[in-house]
């Protein structure tokens, strides 16, 4: 019985009629359904999901990758409709959440799917993307392992149609990810990956702005990695993309049967790179600490009486013993003190004291 | 049948992806990768492939194909930007066009039409 297919609705009120509809399977208290809807808005910004579809029945509300399906009440589970639905929207990266109440049932179906099920507590649980559940919520959530952080949720994006299409056929046919989008053009890419807040955008090297689409994931999502495919791989364009955000890299010489691999790897925080890039990488490095170095405060940055004073600072003098060793004004050392703390970088005393002594020979 | 089929100056992942595609509807059989374009003409001659795919370099148009094609009129070249942003097919058919009770002016225009005509004028 279809009582709402066509009308969409903000989250909140979707999920508040949604239980409404709930209770009229199964009779839920009114105070449990509020629990839930504070919960579901604690995973979900409001404002990022909107026209979340309402349906009661199965078809069709799960064909669209980024819903978020609640699953409230009471339901026909011996209804093949029902457990398409379920498996369909886990595939497509739907989360399914399920709340207590007919949790028993969702978990035996998962078992039917042959999808892994886990049991969480509400203080332990994660689902994916990190979010947390409020401690404080009572109730238990049943998650498919899909959906638990098992399944990579992968955005492809590329401007050229038909590798985007053959890379995101390639990669959902795998056992380990998710292919929640597909989508070319830096605009597409940016709101792709805020509706759909996947785990890692695989990104055309060739894509025009990359680089600049990097940087803009990178500072809304900072959870989302972003990997970049088909790069001609020297140390320097390895060089670009990382300084850019990207988390790591396929070179255009990669075979898409290693693809799945290579993706695997780098979300585990592995990345595969040739001698000459990790050569360039240490290279970098070590011009990288020479510049830091240059850049260093050194003992020629304070003058003589500078130094001097801060030479008494760090052997434990205070300013009134300094000043009367130096037969100063206490104000001058005052003023000294402080033009060393500023040289220096500090803003401590102590740290004085710290830099005199690290580099002895120098002072 | 078995489309014998050789990858030209092409980056691998995306000849690979190319190739997976094709792979879907045609039998391909990878005979060569050839990496560089010296002599090519001549050894594409000596393999005689159906399908080239013919990657093309920075600056470089999809014109290159046409000597080739020349060259191995039963071949087709799939022509392919460096990203793959662009694709040209170049190949040779056959062509027939019926001229019942044509005319001189008729007959006259068709044959110019065939013809790139601009360089005439000099």
């Amino acid at each position: 019985m279809r009582v709402d297919g066509v009308r969409r609705f903000p989250v909140s009120a979707a999920v508040l009629l949604g239980l409404g509809l709930g209770a009229f399977f199964d009779g839920i208290a009114f105070h449990r359904l509020l629990q839930w809807h504070h919960m579901l808005s604690s995973w979900y910004p409001l404002s990022s999901i909107d026209n979340v579809g309402l349906n009661t029945t199965w078809d069709g509300i799960f064909h669209s990758a980024g819903y978020v399906l609640v699953l409230a009440g009471d339901c026909d589970w011996a209804d093949s409709q029902a457990l398409d639905g379920v498996f369909a929207a886990s595939t497509q990266g739907c989360d399914v959440v399920h709340m207590a109440g007919t949790a028993v049932r969702l978990n035996s179906i998962l078992v039917r799917l042959g999808m892994p099920q886990q049991r969480r507590t509400a203080s332990s649980v994660s689902i994916s993307r990190s979010r947390e559940m409020t401690p404080s919520m009572d109730g238990t959530v049943y998650l498919p392992e899909a959906n638990n952080g098992c399944r990579l949720r992968l955005l492809v994006a590329s401007d050229v149609r038909f590798v985007r299409e053959s890379l995101g056929d390639i990669l959902g046919k795998s056992g380990t990810i998710s292919v929640v989008g597909r989508c070319g053009g830096a605009d597409q890419v940016l709101a792709q990956s805020q509706a759909l807040q996947p785990d890692m955008v695989l990104l055309d090297a060739a894509a025009p702005g990359g680089l600049s689409t990097v940087r803009q994931i990178r500072a809304s999502s900072a959870g989302i990695l972003v990997v970049v495919f088909a790069l001609i791989e020297s140390a320097e364009t390895v060089l670009t993309w990382t300084e850019a955000g990207a988390s790591g890299y396929i070179s255009n010489t990669a075979a898409t049967a290693d693809i799945v691999a290579m993706i695997t790897e780098i979300s585990a925080g592995r990345q595969a790179c040739s001698a000459a890039v990790v050569a360039g990488l240490l290279r970098r490095m070590a011009e990288t600490a020479a510049v830091s170095r240059s850049h260093e405060p050194g003992p020629q940055a304070l003058t003589r009486r500078e130094a001097e004073i801060a030479r008494l600072v760090s052997s434990g003098m205070s300013n009134k013993e300094i000043a009367r060793n130096l037969r100063i004004s206490l104000a001058t050392t005052k003023s000294h003190v402080h033009s060393a703390l500023c040289k220096l970088r500090v803003q401590r005393r102590g740290q004085i004291a710290t830099w005199m002594h690290a580099r002895p020979a120098e002072s | 049948m078995k489309v014998r089929t050789v990858v030209v100056t092409m980056s691998p992942l995306l000849a690979d992806i190319v190739l997976k595609l094709l792979k879907s509807g045609l039998a391909i059989d990878l005979v060569e990768v050839l990496e560089g374009r010296e002599e090519l003409a001549q050894r594409l001659a000596d393999i005689r492939p159906d399908l080239v795919l013919l990657g093309l370099l920075e600056t470089e148009s999809d014109a290159c194909a046409r000597p080739l094609l020349a060259s191995l009129p039963y071949a087709r070249f799939l022509v392919l930007a460096p990203n793959g942003q662009r694709a040209w097919l170049h190949e040779m058919r056959p062509h027939r066009l019926a001229l019942p009770s044509f005319s001189r002016r008729r007959l006259l225009r068709i044959l110019t039409s065939r013809y790139d005509t601009s360089a005439h004028g000099e």
